[in-house]
């Protein structure tokens, strides 16, 4: 069986029209992740699935013209992200993902001239896979994921899940480049203080 | 003048995005090398972010939602192939 990733792009779309499955399910395999990321960040976790099944088929259906200016990754990402903005607009859930309201100026761990006073500790791995070894930590950061602002949980999963451009996360969350530089430094450092303090104490 | 600790954390973020380049990058360097709570800092926000990353590689999609996308592909690809004939 050949994999899709020794093909180029066109030869996917070629073999994806001619009605390859094989590499179809590939394909919808190899995109899920991405594609589910953005579906959760932008529409939520309840219809993120039935988010991407109603974008894979616009996709379908409108593969015949694609005209790979693009990837097929990132057309497949707006095609999901557009989805996601209509699902979220008809359930009445609010559209701006923009408040830049919360400051972090009050920050226990900066002393007042903006230098250390409390600093992170030293870890005990230095890869995602050392520190996720402890099953407990996964969930403690799952946990706390969910406690993020939504803008912030946005921006986190379009951009280290799914892997999509700066530019491609402006568009999509409707905010200024230095916001979306705010909204990932802010959600990352949370994610750091999970690990920091799990690291300290074992526990959540 | 060299930034903050507070700066630097903001900027290790960004670096992850878009190296900073310049003057701003000197700077940093030049923070990071008399500061080791910073130097920690910038390798664990690197850490965190490859963290979250490595949840999405490990996401399996729903059977039923691989089965309903299958069908719909099998679907279209036979109405695309009747316009064809």
């Amino acid at each position: 069986m050949e994999k899709a990733a020794v093909l180029t792009e066109q030869q996917i779309l070629s073999r994806l029209l001619e009605g390859d499955q094989v590499l179809f399910q590939q394909i919808f395999k190899q995109y899920y992740g991405a594609m589910q990321s953005v579906a959760y960040a932008i529409a939520g976790p309840v219809i993120a699935d039935e988010v991407v099944q109603e974008a894979w088929v616009s996709a379908l259906k409108a593969l015949p013209k694609f005209e790979g200016r693009s990837t097929l990754k990132s057309w497949l990402i707006r095609i999901v992200a557009n989805e996601a903005k209509t699902r979220r607009r008809k359930e009445n859930r609010s559209v701006s993902l923009e408040n830049m309201q919360e400051s972090w100026a009050t920050d226990p761990r900066f002393a007042e001239n903006s230098h250390w006073s409390n600093p992170s500790s030293q870890w005990h791995g230095d890869t995602p896979e050392a520190l996720l070894s402890a099953e407990e930590l996964k969930d403690c950061i799952e946990k706390n994921l969910q406690k993020l602002p939504e803008n912030q949980l946005a921006a986190l999963r379009l951009r280290d899940s799914a892997g999509l451009s700066m530019d491609e996360l402006c568009n999509i969350l409707e905010v200024s480049p230095s916001n979306v530089r705010v909204l990932l430094h802010r959600a990352r450092d949370k994610v750091l203080k999970v690990i920091d303090h799990f690291q300290i104490t074992g526990e959540c | 003048m060299l930034p903050s600790c507070r700066e630097i954390a903001e900027q290790a973020s960004e670096n992850i995005d878009k190296p900073l380049t310049g003057i701003r990058w000197l700077k940093m360097k030049l923070h990071l090398f008399i500061c080791v709570n910073c130097r920690r800092y910038k390798e664990q926000i690197n850490l965190s972010s490859k963290v979250v990353k490595s949840f999405e590689q490990s996401e399996e999609p729903n059977k039923q939602l691989q089965a309903n996308i299958t069908a719909c592909y099998e679907e279209l690809h036979c109405k695309h192939k009747e316009k064809q004939d």
